[in-house]
């Protein structure tokens, strides 16, 4: 109990301070978030141009496609209110040796990583991506019950879980890869990239990849399919489509187990 | 004479250096970096298969896809970045000492970096596809010389146009014209994705007024035949319009950066 206030306490302290500095160029934060409502309004677009103008994409309609990238950014947004900090901040503290600071706090590195550096800037994303989301539900005609909104809710913290894992899980690899760190500025992005389409279109072996080994699928491919009443399980079975969120919980402990394992690893650069 | 080229040339070499130090990681970086053109495959071959559509072949799809890649590959530039990462930690002050050009030390330095890509990555992976799928080669050499004559040209305005948003940084510290969100509307004026040939004529035309299909798709729409040798003589002048007017904007926006640069601590 004395630990959770703990955390809360300096959690409130660092959230004030990082909301304070990244909103204090505000001409700088309306210019982005217009640019913001322009990258995804394109993103929507371009899916809407491309999968509109051929009919369907590996048998996803257009909107269908438009529900798939809008809950992958859902999300990853999410995620990265969370844990993107940690995961661009770690390369470069493990590298300059700054990490020992991380390890003199009086809390559990990890979490004081995490806390310390929370995106409010995020959270402008992930009102886009509710927005996006909302936007392709309509424009598929789905109307959700009250169980269904809350399974969605259960996705999407799943999904964010997952992005969130492999960010954490790629973060650890800084301890044992000291120079720069490749996995977190591209690898991510690439498994990102590929959770935008329908994996059906991709061959076999990227469809087992992002289902048993990297579960991107489960962000929004396999539960997209129980909210469109669609049947493209690949070789899998449609059990997958209700396991989002105890795949983003086991992905989420396995990286943090892993992540807490590499500092052992750590040897500080030292001054 | 003799010295600014070695100067160049160690440029070059610094920043090709700068991918050597760690290899792996430069390796994993690159490898994945072509991840955008196998999902870009994967996408055609779905939408097209073996058939046409549109007048679209897959090979279509697939030479398009290969030399927008390369094209990329060849220009990424990171100087807006550089810029502002520059001016907020100072060293900006070092690389105006220095023997060249801020603008050619960031342009040589990404040459070098991007060197590394094309030929140990891109070039090896796009030849796996060609074999595997087959590549639309022009039938005559003039269409061949015009469309690399174009892309060359493509790549130096791209380049002036990115360094001239980097500039941006010396007036806003945080730049939101090096953000993923411009990129992204960027995009789908210069038809990188999906080509413009499929878009809605409206959107077509608007595209015409705007910088961003000059820089590559105009040269790969002429190499894969969706543009005629006429078009394109059109499209090579408005090429050398804009990249005029980049340069003399780079120019102008230079001197008064320069201005208004203080350099803090000492």
């Amino acid at each position: 109990m004395v630990s959770l206030k703990k955390y809360s306490g300096t959690f409130y302290i660092f959230l004030k301070n990082q909301t304070l500095t990244k909103f204090q160029y505000r001409g700088t934060l309306w210019a982005d978030i217009l640019f913001f409502i322009f990258g995804y309004g394109t993103q929507f677009y371009l899916i809407f141009l491309l999968v509109g103008k051929f009919g369907t994409l590996g048998g996803w309609t257009q909107y269908e496609v438009m529900l798939l990238y809008s809950m992958s950014i859902l999300s990853y947004t999410i995620a990265c209110t969370f844990l993107m900090g940690l995961y661009n901040r770690t390369p470069e503290k493990i590298r300059n040796g700054e990490f020992d600071q991380t390890l003199t706090k009086p809390m559990n590195p990890l979490i004081y990583e995490v806390i310390s550096s929370f995106s409010a800037y995020y959270t402008i994303h992930v009102i886009l991506g509710i927005v996006m989301v909302c936007v392709s539900f309509g424009l598929l005609n789905v109307t959700l019950s009250i169980g269904n909104m809350f399974f969605l809710i259960l996705v999407v913290i799943g999904g964010a879980m997952i992005q969130g894992g492999v960010l954490v899980l790629f973060s650890s690899a800084s301890f044992f890869l000291i120079g720069d760190n490749p996995l977190v500025y591209s690898v991510f992005v690439t498994l990102r990239l590929l959770n935008e389409n329908p994996i059906s279109i991709y061959p076999p072996f990227a469809q087992i990849f992002l289902t048993v080994i990297m579960p991107f699928a489960f962000v929004s491919f396999y539960p997209a399919q129980y909210f469109l009443g669609k049947n493209d399980f690949l070789m899998f079975h449609p059990m997958l489509q209700y396991l989002t969120p105890l795949v983003g919980l086991l992905v989420l402990l396995a990286a943090a187990a892993l992540w807490l394992c590499g500092i052992k690893q750590y040897k500080s650069s030292g001054n | 004479m003799k010295m600014k080229a070695q100067y160049y040339f160690t440029a070059i070499r610094l920043g090709l250096k700068s991918k050597t130090i760690y290899r792996a990681s430069a390796w994993i970086g690159s490898v994945t970096g072509i991840f955008g053109l196998l999902i870009q495959v994967a996408i055609w071959y779905a939408l097209l298969g073996a058939g046409a559509r549109f007048d679209t072949t897959f090979q279509t799809m697939l030479t398009f896809s290969i030399l927008m890649q390369l094209s990329n590959a060849f220009v990424a530039t990171f100087s807006g970045d550089a810029i502002s990462r520059l001016i907020r930690n100072g060293d900006i002050a070092i690389y105006m000492a220095r023997p060249i050009k801020l603008k050619q030390h960031l342009f040589l330095g990404d040459f070098g970096r991007n060197l590394f890509a094309v030929f140990l990555v891109n070039l090896p992976v796009c030849i796996i596809l060609i074999l595997f799928y087959g590549f639309t080669i022009p039938p005559d050499w003039r269409t061949i010389a015009i469309s690399i004559i174009m892309l060359i040209n493509g790549m130096i305005i791209l380049f002036h146009y990115r360094y001239i948003l980097g500039l941006v940084s010396f007036w806003l510290i945080q730049n939101p014209f090096t953000s993923w969100g411009f990129q992204n509307v960027e995009s789908i004026f210069s038809g990188r994705v999906l080509p413009i040939w499929l878009y809605p004529v409206w959107l077509a035309d608007l595209t015409q007024y705007l910088p961003f299909r000059y820089f590559f798709y105009e040269p790969i729409a002429l190499f894969v035949g969706k543009s005629t040798l006429g078009n394109s003589m059109n499209s090579l002048l408005i090429q050398c319009i804009w990249l005029v007017i980049f340069v003399a904007l780079e120019k102008i926006a230079s001197h008064f950066a320069l201005r208004k640069l203080i350099v803090q601590g000492g």
